[in-house]
């Protein structure tokens, strides 16, 4: 079974889950549920696609485009989505989402329902490049002016909008952030796994982004990322039995919100860690000076 | 100066605020008092957009609110202090008062550029500590909401609203649920901002507090006006006597 965990395919699946979960929570940590992850990944996944494969364009200016048009897409779908409030607005995205599938099928030159082959262009390599530039990306996010700014709005849009706050702006901004990495884990997929079609960005690409982020926590970038990893070798460990997948997904989420609601990784777990490092570094500084 | 002309809310058909016009001027006190369910804290939250006003308009220095979301009404200098202890809870009070969209550093996607604005952020520290310092709460910075007093918790909303740039603070019960000593100190404090220029409008329910401070106090009943003037003037008038002890008839 170790041998399963060493595979390129396994390697760059391990990587585009991490960013599905970081994609997604980025927007949830703005307060924004996005049932519509699914299309953003798509949409990249298709344009890239079409773009190295049907018009035989370099591959990195592939990744700009599908990561541009998942980021303007997002901004599309926020900028209409804001117009509802709460859960009507994150129906708003599932169902913008639905329509990005229907324009799949019905391109002709992707293939249709069918699908189309991808010029595979991605090694572990390269993925894991993505993956560790969007973790720092987001780390350096969340530590900023701005990871602070959606903190707030998450806990209160009211009392954000009252301290100057222009809340509906910095949702925006973070459905584009989302966008743009969920284009990335979509560009990535296509050049993957080489064959791409409509049925692959249903509904179940954005419950396997959100239960990334719920079983391994959305209060932090890595409890997304903790998710990611635990569920990939969960279920590949469990490939035996991949007719259950649902089912595992299903009874984790039950699990997880029952007993622990805010997911494996918690703010506090993080803020406990980041505290014994920085402890360790001042202990050796002042040995250092000391000696 | 604020002033309040002719504002009505309605919540389906019930008339929280009906026809109301208070005028704050600059540099004074001024208290907002009546029974519970007035329409007092549906006032605060027109005057600082988180309702929208069915008639009347609201001006500030001049401009008027009508149209203005919430963030441009805070940009303006107007700091609400909500009622309910409103700190972000997972982070701690120093972050807390990073949160302000009205200070000199931008909250923007700027701000994740290495060093930008670092002279600013500088600034910005310093006016965090001095503010702090003022409220007390300096020796705080790394602690947790939960972890700070209730009278703490009370006073850092009022350094966050001025770290934020008010200039106006709309102050919703800030002695709510303390004790007399922690209310004498919630008095000194205002009555120290106001020595500092700020206008205060303020809502409580301690009358002799509000008797103590206020330069002038409005009254509301059933979300009418139903006096305005010195404290005084508001103690003797009738009308305010009938609203809160009642009449003979009930």
């Amino acid at each position: 079974m170790i041998e399963n965990f060493t595979t390129p395919l396994f390697l760059d699946l391990l990587g585009i889950n991490i960013l599905l979960g970081v994609s997604w929570y980025i927007p949830a940590s703005c307060g924004q549920f996005s049932f519509g992850h699914c299309g953003l990944i798509g949409i990249a996944a298709y344009l890239s696609g079409a773009m190295t494969t049907l018009l035989g364009l370099p591959f990195p200016l592939a990744i700009l485009a599908g990561m541009g048009i998942s980021c303007l897409t997002g901004i599309l779908f926020s900028a209409i989505g804001l117009k509802s409030k709460d859960i009507y607005a994150a129906i708003m995205t599932l169902a913008l989402a639905q329509i990005a599938v229907v324009v799949f099928k019905a391109v002709p030159a992707t293939g249709g329902i069918m699908g189309f082959l991808v010029v595979p262009k991605v090694t572990p390599l390269i993925v894991w490049i993505g993956v560790i530039f969007c973790l720092v990306f987001t780390w350096r996010l969340e530590n900023s002016r701005v990871g602070r700014t959606f903190e707030a709005i998450k806990t209160s849009n009211i009392v954000s909008a009252t301290l100057g706050l222009n809340t509906t702006y910095f949702k925006i901004v973070a459905f584009g952030i989302g966008g743009a990495m969920a284009g990335l884990a979509g560009v990535f997929y296509a050049h993957c796994i080489s064959w791409i079609e409509p049925h692959t960005f249903s509904i179940w690409l954005t419950v396997m982004s959100f239960t990334f982020a719920l079983v391994g926590g959305w209060e932090t970038m890595w409890g997304a990322a903790t998710g990611a990893v635990l569920l990939t070798f969960l279920l590949e460990a469990f490939r035996f039995a991949s007719n259950w997948r649902p089912l595992i997904y299903g009874i984790l989420i039950m699990v997880v919100l029952a007993f622990r609601p805010s997911g494996l990784v918690t703010r506090g777990n993080v803020r406990t860690v980041e505290r014994f490092f920085l402890g360790m570094m001042n202990r050796s500084f002042v040995r250092g000076r000391k000696g | 100066m604020l002033k309040i002309e002719k504002i009505t809310k309605r919540f389906g058909g019930v008339i929280a605020v009906n026809n109301v016009s208070i005028g704050v001027a600059k540099g004074e006190i001024h208290g907002l008092i009546g029974p519970n369910g007035a329409g007092k804290t549906t006032l605060f939250k027109l005057i600082s957009k988180v309702l929208k006003p069915d008639v009347g308009r609201i001006v500030f220095n001049g401009i008027d609110l009508t149209g203005l979301p919430s963030y441009q009404v805070s940009r303006l200098g107007i700091g609400y202090v909500f009622q309910d202890s409103l700190l972000f809870r997972t982070m701690t009070l120093f972050e807390n008062m990073l949160v302000c969209g009205n200070t000199p550093v931008s909250s923007g996607l700027l701000s994740l550029l290495p060093y930008y604005q670092a002279k600013k952020e500088e600034q910005l520290i310093e006016r965090i500590s001095e503010v702090l310092e003022v409220f007390n709460l300096q020796g705080k910075v790394g602690w947790y909401p939960n972890q700070l007093a209730y009278g703490d918790r009370r006073r850092a909303l009022i350094a966050r609203a001025i770290i934020n740039g008010a200039s106006t603070l709309l102050l919703d019960e800030p002695s709510g649920g303390m004790n007399a000593i922690e209310r004498e100190e919630v008095s000194k404090d205002i009555l120290e901002l106001r020595r500092q220029g700020y206008t205060i409008f303020i809502i409580e329910h301690n009358l002799r507090l509000m008797m103590g401070i206020c330069d002038q106090i409005s009254v509301l009943n059933f979300g009418e006006l139903i006096s305005q003037g010195t404290p005084e003037n508001v103690a003797s008038d009738k009308a305010v006597i009938e609203a809160y002890i009642g009449t003979k008839n009930g």
